[in-house]
């Protein structure tokens, strides 16, 4: 049962996200998540996800699931360039995760502009820096939740 | 590669297909049922959480203002004895308003069929508690007064999405009526400004001004106010303005609007 419950979480966020917290918090929770859970729960969890955001976004249905997929193949490639050891100090990690959050706020966003046909690259740079320090905030806590929900090929970070 | 790998990669490719083949049933519209069925389910929570957010926000509202409340509450003391004084003047003001309004109404009813409904939340889309139960379709303009609130872009049974101007995917001709006209398009920036794009270097703009919708292209009545200008900047070696629009109302604060239905 533990293995749904990161799905669970992410529905609810994708929902706090579609209504009243103006953040990312899809795209937070899954860059993070990339980190410390395996490859095929974060594939499920951005299919999950994205098509949830669309359905409640009035937006074509798999659009997001398609940025989403690729963006966290991307995240999980330079993060395994990165970070190779099994147990990497949060000080490498960390900023690590903050630089893929915010090219990945910007691309989503230039992505979203041009699969809508407006074609702008105008990305809000205050929603965009609120965003990081949420993830600053969050990441511990998705760790610490992961390690309480753990799952097979777990990564342990060194404090 | 590992066998754990192959099975992420080809987890990877199944999914990546199955979203590309979604996107392409929803162009052709063969997602429509699926779309209503999560509407149904889906309305309900997001009401909830809506409402959820205006209670907290009242409470904790509430109590952020108690200490500016009790200095309020001395200088609106004094000024309730003044006011006594301004309340036969503000008559004659209400009556002349009065008059001016049916004025300048801009909707007559005989032309327009207006149908009312109540701001239930506001995200990137206004969320307005009227539906295909009351006859609203997508595509239809929302208006308050004369202000331009937007297009409904997605309905259910309940409640409709409506897309504000301020909204990056939103585009629409607009036109300054200033001795001359400047023409152009408005887009909705991503925050809630907008931009007033391709207006020529020698169409007269200035900050306050007004702008309306075109009506050219059949999705809106013309004569609706968008924005005012907030900022212009004009550089000679650009063949473009750069406009800065402000909403002509504070989405935020509207509590009723109306849906041309026809």
């Amino acid at each position: 049962m533990r293995r749904y419950y990161f799905l669970v979480l992410l529905i609810v966020l994708t929902f706090l996200q579609s209504t009243i917290v103006p953040l990312n918090l899809v795209l937070i929770s899954l860059s993070s998540w990339v980190f410390f859970r395996n490859l095929r729960e974060i594939y499920i969890s951005a299919f999950v996800a994205g098509l949830l955001l669309d359905f409640l976004s009035a937006r074509f249905v798999g659009v997001t699931v398609l940025f989403l997929l690729i963006l966290m193949t991307f995240t999980y490639l330079v993060r395994a360039r990165f970070i190779h050891t099994e147990f990497p100090s949060v000080r490498a990690v960390l900023p690590l995760f903050l630089i893929i959050l915010t090219f990945g706020e910007i691309v989503f966003e230039t992505y979203i502009s041009l699969v809508l046909g407006s074609a702008r690259f105008d990305p809000n740079w205050k929603t965009i820096i609120i965003q990081d320090i949420a993830g600053f905030v969050l990441f511990p806590i998705f760790y610490y939740l992961s390690l309480r929900w753990p799952k097979e090929e777990q990564l342990e970070l060194r404090f | 590669m590992r066998p754990s790998l192959t099975r992420e990669v080809s987890l990877f490719f199944g999914l990546f297909l199955v979203s590309f083949a979604l996107v392409l049933f929803d162009r052709i519209g063969f997602l429509q049922v699926a779309k209503s069925g999560v509407a149904y389910l889906s309305d309900p929570i997001e009401i909830g959480l809506y409402s959820f957010r205006g209670t907290v926000a009242d409470q904790l509202g509430f109590l952020l203002r108690i200490r500016g409340l009790v200095y309020e509450n001395r200088e609106l003391a004094q000024k309730l004895s003044q006011s006594q004084a301004e309340v036969e003047r503000l008559k004659q003001v209400e009556l002349e308003n009065e008059a001016l309004k049916k004025q300048f109404q801009a909707f007559n009813p005989q032309l327009f069929k207006l149908l009312p409904a109540k701001k239930v939340g506001l995200n990137r889309n206004l969320v307005i508690n009227q539906g295909e139960r009351a006859g609203v379709k997508i595509g239809q303009t929302v208006v308050f007064g004369n202000n331009l609130i937007g297009k409904v872009v997605s309905v259910t049974p309940n409640i409709a999405k409506v897309r504000l101007p301020s909204d990056p995917d939103s585009k629409i001709s607009g036109i300054i009526y200033s001795g001359g006209q400047a023409k152009g398009i408005v887009v909705g920036n991503f925050g809630s400004g907008m931009s007033f794009d391709k207006v020529l270097q020698d169409s007269e703009v200035s900050q306050g001004q007004s702008v309306l919708t075109e009506g050219d292209e059949g999705m809106y009545p013309n004569g609706l106010v968008i924005g005012q200008v907030a900022k212009v900047e004009k550089k000679d070696v650009q063949l473009f303005q750069t406009i800065e629009l402000s909403p002509p109302i504070a989405y935020e604060y509207l509590d009723n609007v109306f849906v041309i239905l026809e």
